[in-house]
């Protein structure tokens, strides 16, 4: 027998690493440097050097100081036994543990909300091919500039350190050292923009005004909510306010250090806005400041949900008048409300993150977002049990985010249609393809644990998907319908997309092989959910785009579309696609959230938007970065900058 | 061809100014203007605003010569006024490329001289100001750090910093890069001044800080009696019924752009205190280390090479003694069989590297070229030298002439952002009666969009008001610069009734000298059907040297 039959030590389920709660500037005073420090949970992996793990590598290279810091090795014993090294800004390899740590957190919460593994967005290699994409890189300190990014192309994160600003830098030393890296908020930022990107690689083209918008939106409401995830801050944050989180608090506010060292006094954002300004979503452009618009109505939506949870216990609390006396809260009361607000808070981020796959695949705006965490929520939780949703669209409206193309903003008209009208699409996975994709479900789970073979199982479904489309339900809808013009409308009612050659529209994309317009399946995704009720649910989520050519130039435009010039290099892509969720124990196609290829409408929107202009130097010498994302040319910049570079570097002198 | 104005309401007192000619004289991307007045006495009054071109612009230097000799002709060699703007080859190259007609070379003395009254700068161009040295530190850290980052990035990746450096006083040369030539001087008149990779080093290629710029405002120095110009002063020409209101550059340090913080400068380094290290000086002192430049002093005030050292050691995140270098982690790291942890560790640290971020070669297990960082950081030169140009661009002087008769008023503004539009000052004059009453607005830096504040711009309601821009599109849309910006005016509109802000304005009463095809190939564009004011002539020879706007009254 061998000895490790006797006892085998079970492999442990989590590592705590010591992190900063929020950033090094909160250590300075007092009542905050007791909850800064905190030991985070994360997976148990191993990670040797690095860290290097299952999603991350962390490589601390940097290059402005000539420097390789060396990795730590969070699997030393010493190391193992104290959570990690200490909390210290003079250590590199604290900066290394503490992104590690940070983004592992948020990769998790993902993962829980959307019920799967999740992969970053393939590595395209000269050939065109997507390539499994294994680790997200991140350099801690890779610039020596107040900015940090998400760079799509290195699939990396970029985290810069500078010198604080001379004067109101707050609580840190003037031209003292600020590493974004060491910010709480800016990593859970960034690699959330990263794992956005692994879901969605369409949502950084620029195609209309809320695109990049919702991306630094989401980036922001995931690493608010995830302040309420530590015990520690929420129990004394909310016995600082005595339970009123609609007043200034440390909760609601991002990025602290780094606001005040670039000298804007206070944190870079803030989620507790003035009252809502319902101009502000007409006339707010920039997508740090539009995407603020989304998350404060989020972080709305909480409070409004979080004060009638408290109702009841402020009443026990107050012997019915609802009014606490001076001072402070009983301890009892603050775990109870800290016990509120954690539970709130996670399903709000839950909902945020859940609708991620209840999304068009291309060209979101903030309203088709409502639809589907409306959508997505009302699946799990039908009858809106602690009244989340309408506490959404209430805090919608009251910004003036509506959606388009509802009767009224009612819970139902909110909600997505399944494909209406459509036997053929709505037959379509019944036979044996209902099989094949129940058999493409038990592959996936099986393989749980690696994240490759999950990435090239998908890619082969992919093209089955294709497939079908393209093929077997081009020939249903020949049977089903009798003349092209019928087929057609079906067709554009329910998927919007070209699957035949149209004569109005031929600047959509041909796909060479075929003669027929090109689709792409982007995704193939598993969704598992279980509801309050613990209903669970399982869908697939098919994704789906096509690509047209856009010009500027409106008769270059017609021209083409007419095909009476042939389609040159355009100025820009334009996309249309469709999601299909299908439930996986039926086949049924439950909703189908779509954007026409051939929508004018739409062209003409992304076109203005597109020929737009920012008022900055920047802008005439380096041209508008929101057409130089769709040149080749590599004048393309990074799109998901903290700050970008027309931003003027504000400095004394 | 001649245009007969739109007869206008008359004034009945007795007058002085019987016409205001603004020529614009098309040279190619760059401003050169001619002002003359004349009296009812028939007494002329000539100020040159301006007298440069961007290098290689369709027209080139050799234009410009043949401009200086216009300017001599039309003005007898006498000079009333010179007025140069800012430091920008665009505006002044001219006074060096042309320097022998104008009697400003001091090896070539034309025949005749040349008589200039009065030099026109604004007080930044003042030497011993303290302000102005703060200014000048800062713009000499940008453009050192600018300079580092275009070295590190290397000639490719750096284009567009180099394009925009083309104002600074650095040329192109034949083969395409940027060779180490004066302003303006195609012919490589006056080599070795500007900025640009110096090829006569063998090994590296070393970028040099144009002087050109400061060398040519000490050649105008030397022209005649300089009048450095301060906000609300007013010089003023009774005899022409003339008043020069100087709205700008404010002394308000805000109007340098790049800064929320008004007043209170204060130098990199303040002597006697201790140094500071701010965004761009640890960006610079990075930089310069990068690129291997050796610098022995910091080419502004008071920096010896210690100091530059010290701020490079304030800059470092980390201690050295605990970091790799590259060079270091590249070396191989031989063990012994009986080798101890701590080597062990060592080479750990080294193939940790080498394995995940790789020193080039990949078939030989290193890490992948696509995800490496070594030159990301230096894009921060990108936003270093628009906010070095920016600066310089807000120095520019800016004028606003009234006819003191009918109250009309022409407004020059330079190159002049929104920084400075918004800390123009007027204790002597109302700004917004000023706005209202231009007839005649030079618009600033080549119609660019952050270079004319649409307020302003809404405040111009005369009815009466036509803008000139001096630009070439050619040039521009080669280096894909969006001048003029379309919001301001869209050329390739021609019908539509949306052309912009300034077409709005003027009732589409505008002047191009230079349009897609550059200068020389074609006129100036302008839309003759409209109710003009003023008389628009053009140079009747085959040069096409320049157009008029003749105010008659």
């Amino acid at each position: 027998m061998s000895p490790s039959a006797l006892f085998k030590i079970p492999r442990p389920k989590t590592r705590l690493l010591r992190v900063f709660a929020f950033d090094p500037s909160l250590n300075l005073s007092l009542d905050t440097a007791v909850i800064n420090q905190l030991a985070l949970s994360v997976p148990w992996e191993d990670v040797g050097l690095g860290p290097v793990g299952e999603y991350l590598e962390v490589v601390d290279v940097d290059p402005a100081s000539n420097a390789f810091y060396p990795p730590v090795d969070l699997d030393d014993n010493y190391l193992l036994v104290q959570d990690g090294l200490w909390p210290s800004e003079g250590t590199p390899q604290f900066h290394q543990q503490m992104v590690y740590a940070v983004a592992s957190k948020t990769i998790q919460n993902f993962e829980e909300a959307l019920g799967r593994r999740v992969l970053w967005s393939p590595q395209i290699d000269p050939h065109g091919r997507e390539k499994f994409n294994q680790h997200l890189r991140i350099y801690p300190h890779a610039l020596r500039q107040a900015n940090a990014y998400y760079s799509p192309r290195k699939k990396a994160l970029l985290f810069g350190y500078f010198p604080a600003s001379s004067k109101d830098s707050g609580n840190t030393l003037p031209g003292g050292i600020v590493f974004t890296c060491l910010s709480h908020d800016i990593i859970t930022h960034e690699t959330t923009h990263a794992l956005l990107d692994g879901v969605h690689p369409y949502f950084g083209e620029p195609s209309n005004v809320d695109v990049l918008a919702l991306h630094e939106a989401f980036a922001d409401i995931v690493a608010l909510f995830q302040h309420f995830s530590q015990p520690e801050v929420l129990r004394q944050q909310i016995a600082r306010t005595r339970g009123d989180l609609s007043s200034s608090n440390l909760l609601a506010e991002l990025a602290q250090q780094f606001g005040q060292a670039t000298g804007k006094r206070g944190a870079l954002r803030s989620a507790i806005g003035k009252d809502p300004d319902p101009t502000a979503f007409q006339t707010t452009i920039e997508p740090h400041a539009r995407g603020s618009i989304l998350v404060a109505a989020v972080f709305d939506a909480f409070l409004t949900v979080y004060k009638s949870r408290i109702e009841d216990l402020m009443r026990i609390a107050t012997g019915g008048t609802g009014i606490l006396p001076e001072g402070a809260i009983h301890p009892d009361l603050v775990n109870r409300m800290a016990e509120e607000a954690a539970r709130v808070s996670q399903h709000i981020l839950r909902m945020c993150i859940r609708a991620l796959d209840y999304c068009p695949p291309v060209d979101i705006t903030f309203g088709e977002y409502l639809r589907a965490i409306v959508t997505a929520d009302s699946d799990l939780n039908p009858t809106d049990q602690g009244g989340y949703r309408i506490a959404m669209i209430e805090s919608f409206r009251r910004r003036g985010i509506y959606a388009s193309n509802v009767r009224s903003l009612s819970e139902e008209s909110l909600l997505w249609f399944p494909p209406e009208g459509d036997d053929v699409l709505a037959k379509f996975f019944d036979s044996s393809r209902q099989e094949k994709i129940q058999k493409y479900e038990t592959l996936q789970k099986r393989r749980q644990d690696k994240r490759e073979s999950i990435f090239r199982t998908e890619q082969g479904f992919r093209s089955d998907i294709k497939n079908w489309i393209l093929r077997d339900l081009s020939s249903q809808y020949l049977q089903e319908y009798r003349t092209v013009d019928m087929i057609t409308e079906i067709i554009r009612k329910s998927l919007n997309l070209k699957l035949w050659p149209d004569d109005k529209y031929q600047s959509i994309f041909i796909d060479e092989e075929t003669g027929r317009p090109e689709i792409k399946i982007n995704s193939v995704r598993l969704a598992y959910r279980t509801s309050l009720s613990l209903q669970s649910l399982s869908d697939l989520v098919v994704e789906i785009n096509q690509r047209r050519r856009g010009y500027l130039d409106l008769d270059k435009q017609a021209a083409v579309d007419a095909g009476a010039t042939p389609p040159d290099e355009p100025d820009f892509i334009f996309r249309g696609g469709a999601t299909m969720l299908i439930d996986i124990n039926t086949g049924r196609v439950r909703y189908v959230i779509s954007k026409g290829t051939d929508s004018d409408h739409r062209l003409n929107i992304q076109r203005q938007y597109l020929s737009d202009s920012e008022t900055s130097l920047a802008y005439t010498y380096f041209g508008n970065p929101r057409l130089n994302y769709f040149k080749a040319d590599g004048s393309q910049r990074e799109p998901f900058a903290l700050l970008h570079g027309s931003d003027t570097l504000e400095e004394d002198y | 061809m001649v245009i007969e104005p739109t007869p206008t309401a008359g004034t009945v007192n007795k007058k002085v100014l019987r016409s205001v000619r603004v020529r614009m004289y098309r040279q190619g991307l760059g401003d050169c203007f001619l002002l003359t007045f004349t009296n009812t006495d028939q007494k002329q009054h000539h100020m040159l605003i301006d007298c440069g071109v961007l290098p290689l612009s369709s027209g080139g230097s050799g234009r410009l010569d043949l401009i200086a000799q216009n300017i001599l002709a039309e003005t007898g060699r006498h000079l009333e006024v010179v007025v140069a703007t800012h430091e920008h080859a665009d505006h002044i190259s001219g006074f060096k490329s042309a320097s022998e007609f104008f009697g400003l070379n001091p090896e070539e003395k034309p025949p005749q001289p040349v008589q200039v009254d009065k030099v026109w700068l604004a007080w930044t161009e003042k030497k011993d100001d303290e302000q102005v040295k703060k200014i000048l530190a800062k713009t000499n850290s940008l453009a050192l750090a600018v300079t580092a980052a275009v070295q590190g990035m290397g000639a490719t990746q750096s284009q567009a910093i180099q394009d925009i450096l083309l104002f600074e006083g650095a040329s192109l040369d034949s083969d395409g890069a940027l060779a180490d030539q004066g302003a303006g001087t195609d012919q490589g008149v006056h080599k070795s001044e500007g900025a640009g990779f110096d090829q006569s080093i063998p090994g590296k290629t070393k970028f040099k800080i144009a002087k050109t710029m400061v060398q040519i405002m000490d050649l105008l120095r030397g022209w005649g009696p300089v009048d450095y110009l301060e906000p609300n002063d007013v010089r003023e020409l009774p005899e022409f019924g003339i008043k020069f209101h100087i709205l700008g550059p404010s002394r308000k340090m805000s109007m340098l752009g790049g800064s929320t913080l008004n007043g209170q400068a204060s130098a990199v380094s303040d002597p006697g205190r201790r140094l500071k290290s701010t965004q761009s000086t640890a960006f610079m002192a990075a930089a310069t280390k990068f690129a291997g430049m050796e610098l022995d002093e910091m080419p502004g005030e008071g920096l010896s090479k210690a100091d530059i050292d010290a701020i490079y050691k304030l800059s470092l995140p980390f201690d050295p003694a605990r970091s790799l270098s590259l060079d270091e982690a590249k070396k191989p790291y031989p063990l012994a069989e009986d080798a101890k942890y701590p080597e062990k560790l060592q080479a750990g640290y080294r193939d940790f590297f080498k394995e995940l971020y790789g020193f080039g070669d990949e078939s030989a297990g290193h890490g992948p070229e696509w995800r490496r960082i070594d030159t990301d950081w230096l894009q921060m030169g990108e936003t270093l030298a628009l906010q070095q140009v920016s600066t310089i661009n807000n120095t520019s002087l800016v004028m606003a002439i009234e006819l003191t008769e009918n109250g009309k008023v022409l407004l020059f503004v330079g190159d002049a952002e929104e920084e400075s539009w918004q800390t123009w000052e007027t204790k002597n004059a109302d700004l917004d009666k000023l706005l209202a009453n231009t007839v005649l607005y030079k618009v600033g830096h080549h119609g660019s969009i952050n270079a004319t504040d649409q307020v302003m711009l809404n405040k111009m309601t005369n009815s009466d008001l036509v803008a000139l821009i001096p630009v070439d599109m050619k040039r521009a849309d080669e280096k894909n610069w969006e001048f003029p910006a379309k919001t301001l005016y869209d050329p390739s509109m021609a019908e539509d009734n949306q052309k912009g802000v300034l077409f709005k304005r003027t009732l589409g009463r505008i002047i191009l000298n230079c349009d897609e095809e550059g200068c020389m190939n074609c006129d100036p564009i302008f839309d003759e059907n409209k109710p003009w004011p003023g008389t628009i002539s053009m140079d009747p020879t085959p040069e096409k040297l320049w157009v008029d706007y003749t105010l008659t009254f």
